[in-house]
């Protein structure tokens, strides 16, 4: 049997050729072992179809082969563990970013310290047992209305606080420009610029695909793209087999194959405003106008834009800013009201009865802020005359009514407001406000374990995926020495039948 | 784990979490040992928290307590002593009284016993404006002015009269309260002389009584030379002298019994103190030696674990070819 004199050539040359193709693969590996995202590949070889030479000599027909042939290179990756990691990662998103918000509240709140809303309390029902005893005292009463300057100013301070904090997170009516730069906006045109990417790629990988090749290196950027599209918010793929992708946020329609045909953005709720209940900044989709996070729950349910918008939103049963603002708000309305009415019932160093109050409300103070909290001031006639402050009751039984500059028994009752329950706050001043610290706590504590539970699972999936789709740099260096000895081998055959069919020439 | 394949990226990335894990352990135990309280911020131990909350509350007000208790001891102290003086001041006028029922006296002798006993009526009036830092004792409510004043044979109480709320009392625990005065009125009495002996009895008016109508009425009745009854009416003055004692030591009693209640009241505090402020280090302070020692602990572990990764990050076929 004779086969083709070149025959044996035309083998090496694609032996040559598979070769250069897997050594091109290789050092690609190598270079990209510590690009994130990067998934590995391998040159798929196999043998080519074998050819069956026809001869009228032949007893027997052989099948002779025709070396090596790329069938593709294909990419080593996971699409269930995929799936997987954008799961939990968008859970890890949402819990990290809340435990962050929760951690900044507790240092607003500042407790356990000597410098706390709690001591400030104190030390005002403090000052007016003192006053009490010593009615008579100008320094007792100048201390009773120092004291109640330290805690409308401590609880201003606070307020102010808490106040920036949510504007910084989801905007407020106050400030309009806020809707633009707040944490929420920025996330949200950062989705919008990842989906506009991944719609691109998608009608490049469609195309690539439709000509028989893989897009090994676009299929990576893409997977990186929704990686990271996932730790902000929870999106649904549907993937098909021409490599096309669908994503939805929120039952939302964002991206169909190659057209992006959504995009979200952040608007101030226009709800009456500014009410404090309302929840200051809508999510929605630009076409369609369709609300992500209305009143009847949010179709958003992970990622970080979720931890932002119930940490900036009202949920009574998590430690909200606006929540916790709420109940300071409460606590501050119920003292200051508290002691004005007794101020107004009682009589002044004077004897004179009913004397002015002493929280007053100023506008003039933060103005538009919806909540009182932002607007108290201790009254200034008060300030500049201690003599006003009534720490003395109206006496039946005493001439005049006015038992005497000695009578503090309306100061006693100021300090005794300590013990006392209120309607408002269902308890006393201080549980009231200890019970909001201990909830804040409980949260706090509750998303850090969430946190690190949720950190130790996506890492776990994480580091499955990097055993699958990692580069190990041995591994690499061995197939080099294995393709680089074929090439070599590979070249010496070439030259011995170069020698043949020179040979083969040489006879003629 | 389960990982059959190991990449390099799969390694570095492991070594920085341990290595991060390890860290944040270091940290937070730093933090523990540079404040010495084991709860820095809430989330540390919400239980633990709501308790040293509950107990920073409860050692405050007792504070305050104390605090009033302090108060109202010393007034309680200075009334004490100054109605001590009173019931020396009263005996004193009963032996005068003795000398001036004495018949064998002559008139000149009993001008010079009401000298006296006049030099002891300004004596009564002094301690009976008694005052603290400018705050009279004795006055009720009308702290500022001086309870009694004397115009000739005339003394007025300016203070809360005893029909009115005169009563300063002093919050000692939750719901407790203790009175810490006395009426100078009830204490001392009044006199105002409508008309002046001989003859005698004189005549005063209807809101004279106490301690002090007695000895005006001992000094005129003294003074009232000539008069027939004059030595009766000095031995009746000897009976009302009696009565007029045991007024101002009950009240002593008085003030005796809120001396006492006051000082028992606060050693209780005194030992509610020390058994809660234990509760609150047991749960805030650190165990400085313990928290230490897994300092040290952690240190280790770190050490090795960043030994470890330097060896096996380095290790690479490529070294051998």
């Amino acid at each position: 049997m004779i086969t083709p004199g070149f025959f044996g050539l035309f083998n090496a040359h694609r032996g040559l050729v598979a070769t250069q193709n897997a050594l091109s693969t290789i050092s690609h590996n190598i270079s990209n072992a510590n690009t994130p995202g990067y998934s590995r590949q391998r040159v798929d070889l196999a043998a080519a179809p074998a050819y069956t030479p026809t001869s009228r000599h032949e007893v027997t027909a052989n099948q002779i082969g025709q070396g090596p042939v790329v069938e593709k290179i294909s990419r080593s990756r996971d699409l269930f563990l995929d799936t997987q990691f954008r799961l939990a990662s968008g859970k890890l998103g949402m819990n990290t970013d809340m435990r962050d918000i929760l951690a900044q509240l507790e240092g607003i709140m500042n407790e356990p310290s000597t410098n706390s809303l709690n001591n400030t309390l104190q030390t005002l029902f403090d000052s007016a047992q003192e006053l009490s005893l010593h009615p008579e005292s100008s320094a007792t009463r100048t201390n009773f209305i120092q004291q109640s300057m330290d805690l409308v100013s401590i609880v201003q301070l606070q307020a102010t606080q808490l106040y920036d904090l949510r504007k910084n997170l989801v905007g407020d009516a106050l400030v309009p420009t806020s809707f633009n730069t707040s944490q929420l906006a920025i996330n949200v045109s950062e989705v919008n610029s990842k989906l506009s990417a991944i719609a691109s790629l998608n009608s490049n990988i469609v195309t690539i695909k439709a000509s028989g090749a893989e897009p090994n290196d676009l299929l990576d950027q893409r997977d990186k793209l929704l990686d990271d599209l996932s730790k902000l918010v929870d999106i649904k793929i549907t993937n098909y087999d021409n490599g096309q992708l669908d994503l939805s946020i929120g039952g939302e329609n964002m991206v169909l194959g190659g057209r992006q045909v959504d995009s979200l953005e952040v608007i101030q709720n226009p709800g009456p405003a500014p009410d404090p209940a309302d929840v200051p900044s809508l999510v929605q989709t630009v076409t369609g106008g369709v609300i992500l996070n209305d009143a009847t729950g949010s179709e958003i349910t992970g990622g970080k834009i979720k931890g932002i918008l119930d940490m900036g939103g009202n949920d009574p049963g998590l430690s909200t800013v606006q929540g916790i603002l709420g109940k300071l708000n409460t606590l501050v309305d119920t003292i200051a009201t508290e002691i004005n009415n007794l101020q107004a019932a009682g009589r002044d160093q004077n004897g004179n009865l009913g004397p002015p109050d002493l929280f007053l409300q100023n506008a003039a103070i933060n103005p538009g802020q919806p909540l009182n909290l932002f607007h108290w001031e201790i009254n200034p006639a008060i300030v500049n005359d201690p003599s006003l402050i009534a720490a003395a009751i109206d006496d039946p039984t005493a001439t005049g009514g006015f038992a005497g500059v000695g009578d503090g028994r309306n100061a006693t009752a100021i300090a005794q407001l300590r013990d006392q329950s209120f309607a408002a706050l269902g308890t006393s001043f201080v549980d009231y406000l200890n019970g909001t610290i201990s909830k804040l706590s409980i949260d706090s504590q509750t998303y850090q374990n969430g946190s690190n539970i949720q950190e130790n699972l996506t890492q776990t999936i994480d580091l499955r995926r990097q055993s699958l789709s990692g580069v190990n740099v041995d591994e690499e260096t061995i197939d080099l020495l294995r393709f680089q000895r074929s090439f070599e081998a590979t070249s010496k055959a070439i030259k011995v039948f170069d020698e043949v069919i020179q040979s083969i020439i040489g006879m003629v | 784990m389960g990982i059959n394949r190991i990449t390099s990226s799969l390694m570095s990335n492991q070594a920085l979490n341990y290595l991060g894990k390890n860290l944040s352990l270091l940290t937070s135990m730093q933090e523990k040992i540079s404040s010495g309280q084991n709860i820095n911020k809430p989330s540390d131990d919400p239980i633990g928290l709501t308790r040293i909350l509950d107990l920073s509350n409860t050692l405050k007000t007792d504070a305050r307590y104390s605090n009033n208790i302090q108060d109202a001891i010393s007034e309680v102290n200075t009334a004490d002593t100054v109605i001590n003086n009173m019931v020396e001041l009263v005996q004193r006028a009963q032996e005068l009284a003795t000398q001036g029922a004495n018949f064998t006296n002559n008139q000149d002798g009993r001008n010079a016993i009401a000298l006296e006993i006049d030099q002891l009526i300004n004596q009564m009036v002094q301690l009976g404006n008694t005052d603290i830092s400018g705050k009279y004792l004795f006055g009720g409510f009308r702290t500022d002015i001086p309870p009694f004043s004397r115009t000739g044979d005339d003394i007025s109480y300016n203070g809360t009269p005893p029909t009115e709320s005169w009563q300063r009392s002093v919050d000692i625990s939750r719901g407790v309260q203790i009175t810490t005065n006395i009426n100078g009125d009830d204490l001392l009495g009044q006199v105002g002389v409508t008309a002046a002996g001989p003859p005698l009895p004189s005549t005063y008016s209807a809101a004279s009584h106490g301690v002090f109508k007695t000895l005006i009425d001992l000094k005129l009745s003294l003074q009232a030379s000539g008069d027939p009854n004059q030595l009766t009416e000095i031995r009746n003055r000897l009976d009302e002298l009696t009565t007029d004692l045991n007024t101002v030591l009950s009240k002593q009693a008085i003030i005796g019994s809120a001396s006492n209640r006051l000082e028992v009241t606060q050693g209780r505090l005194d030992e509610r103190k020390s058994v809660l402020t234990k509760q609150y280090a047991s749960i805030q302070d650190i165990d400085m030696a313990k928290t230490i020692a897994d300092l040290n602990q952690q240190q280790n572990v770190f050490q090795a674990s960043l030994t470890v990764t330097g060896r096996l990050l380095q290790t690479s076929l490529l070294n051998y070819l």
